[in-house]
């Protein structure tokens, strides 16, 4: 899988509000919004739903998720993902409460499956910037 | 406090030929569909006093080109709910006494332009590799078969049956070209579990509608179809109870719009739901509640959405088999089964059209903005 076409993910945040996010990514960590009055998580940047607090703190996520729902995409719309098709993107469930996007990697696009449990790993783009991915759980 | 059930009506309606337009630019598709439904109204330009256009690009707006001096003249665009939002803005307008006679028109040139509709830009998921509102539709549909066990069998029949309606209805675009569920299963996978033939196609062409008061839409040249009922939900709220892909927010829609109408979902006769894609019609045939949760695709494959079927759906093809335009697709049939004027596919002594729409992420992607209109005789 090449991946030196891919942009660099930060190009598609709305602004710096998600910046922390790409900028963990980086460091590999995988980084969620926590609120600690109501014990909440969210991703990507929010207000806290509950107590409507702004400027939540990010936090590391322990990376372990579950299969929401997917999709396989064998239209490459966007010519840096021609190469990779048929390629998944995918809806997890994080173990903290929020849903986040992702691709499953480590697995074929077949083996995926809803409730399947699996774990963030994050991939270094050659063109700059990290994605966090998930693989299948090991343990 | 809702509007008073009929007290607006939907009068003139202009459909300009469907498909490919190359040779038209968009201004003249608006004229095109602004002559038509004046015509078919019996009203003159002046008799416009509110202009709403369903399009992103106001550059569009042209009222100069169209002859058009209204009190006000507003671009609103919320994707596929952008049809049903311009019939609630209007009502609101005239509720509010700034105006009494509004011109509706969407239009667009996707076909010509190559412009895909929905976009590329799908926000902060497209740094993993997601775009265009199939791949977002197909979340919906993957999650629908690991919940509820729809089958592609069941997708493939939404498409088939309203294939069906449209061999009969010479006004679609694909009359004269019937499919079987082979021909689903030989359609080329597009973002599964999603194929070709699940999916709406980018068409140009545009339409243009006129909302009037009940009083006056009676002593016009068109048989005036009143507006019963007007509802809007919001898919945002799923995303905080993680059951958005399960399906779309008519519940809200539903709750207001049926009691606006004084109805049940056993009183609609028709149902014109917006069909961007096939799942779509599964979800809303359970969230109107024509079906229990998770029976939407068993409810489609035992023929209930069909013209003896228990609810006839999507009557004129819908979008899969017939044209888009942000959701006036929907609203047009449901004005035409209301008419009358439904030819092959008219539903006998239909009294009661329920029509929807929805789109325009808002965050992240599914958060679509919903819309419905009961339509009544």
């Amino acid at each position: 899988m090449t991946t030196t076409q891919k942009p660099d993910p930060k190009q598609f945040v709305a602004d710096e509000l998600d910046l922390p996010f790409w900028e963990g990514a980086a460091r590999h960590k995988l980084l969620i919004q926590h609120c600690a009055t109501c014990d909440r998580y969210y991703w990507p940047a929010s207000i806290c739903m509950q107590c409507g607090k702004q400027d939540l703190p990010w936090v590391e996520a322990c990376g372990k998720a579950k299969v929401y729902t997917f999709t396989v995409i064998h239209r490459p719309w966007l010519q840096n993902w021609a190469a990779d098709t048929p390629y998944n993107v995918t809806v997890v469930e994080l173990d903290e409460g929020p849903l986040m996007f992702t691709n499953v990697v480590g697995c074929g696009n077949d083996e995926i499956e809803l409730g399947m449990p699996v774990e963030v790993t994050f991939t270094d783009l050659d063109g700059g910037g990290t994605l966090p991915q998930f693989r299948p759980a090991t343990g | 406090m809702a509007i008073e059930s009929g007290k607006y009506a939907i009068v003139g309606l202009g459909i300009t030929k469907q498909g490919k337009l190359p040779d038209y630019t968009t201004r003249q598709v608006v004229a095109w569909a602004v002559k038509e439904a004046l015509d078919d109204a019996g009203l003159e330009r002046k008799d416009i006093d509110g202009y709403i256009y369903g399009h992103q690009d106001p550059s569009v707006v042209d009222l100069r080109y169209l002859g058009l001096t209204p009190k006000f003249s507003w671009y609103m665009q919320t994707g596929g709910a952008t049809a049903s939002a311009t019939v609630m803005a209007a009502c609101g307008a005239m509720e509010a006494g700034l105006a009494e006679t509004v011109l509706l028109v969407g239009a667009h040139r996707p076909w010509s332009t190559r412009a895909q509709i929905g976009g590329h830009g799908y926000g902060i998921a497209q740094a993993w590799g997601l775009v265009s509102p199939v791949a977002s539709h197909a979340f919906h549909a993957s999650r629908h078969m690991g919940v509820y066990g729809t089958t592609p069998d069941q997708l493939g029949t939404v498409a088939v049956v309203q294939r069906e309606h449209a061999c009969k209805r010479p006004d679609a675009i694909e009359y004269g070209n019937p499919i079987t569920l082979e021909d689903y299963y030989n359609s080329p996978m597009i973002c599964a579990p999603l194929r070709r033939l699940d999916c709406t196609r980018d068409t140009d062409g545009g339409v243009a509608m006129i909302v009037t008061t009940a009083e006056r839409a009676r002593n016009l040249k068109s048989k005036p179809v009143f507006i019963r009922g007007l509802g809007v939900g919001h898919n945002i709220r799923r995303w905080h109870d993680k059951s958005l892909y399960n399906g779309l927010d008519c519940a809200t829609a539903k709750e207001s719009a049926f009691r606006m109408a004084g109805i049940t979902t056993a009183d609609v006769d028709v149902f014109q739901c917006y069909d961007a894609f096939s799942i779509n019609v599964i979800m809303q045939l359970e969230g109107y509640g024509f079906c229990n949760e998770g029976e939407g695709g068993p409810f489609v494959m035992g023929g209930d959405t069909r013209l003896d079927g228990r609810i006839p759906t999507n009557t004129g093809g819908g979008q899969l088999s017939g044209w888009y335009v942000m959701g006036y697709t929907a609203l047009s049939e449901g004005l035409f089964q209301m008419r009358g004027q439904a030819g092959e596919t008219q539903v006998k002594d239909a009294e009661i059209a329920l029509v929807t729409g929805h789109g325009a992420n808002a965050g992240v992607q599914n958060t679509w903005a919903h819309g419905c209109v009961v339509l009544g005789k």
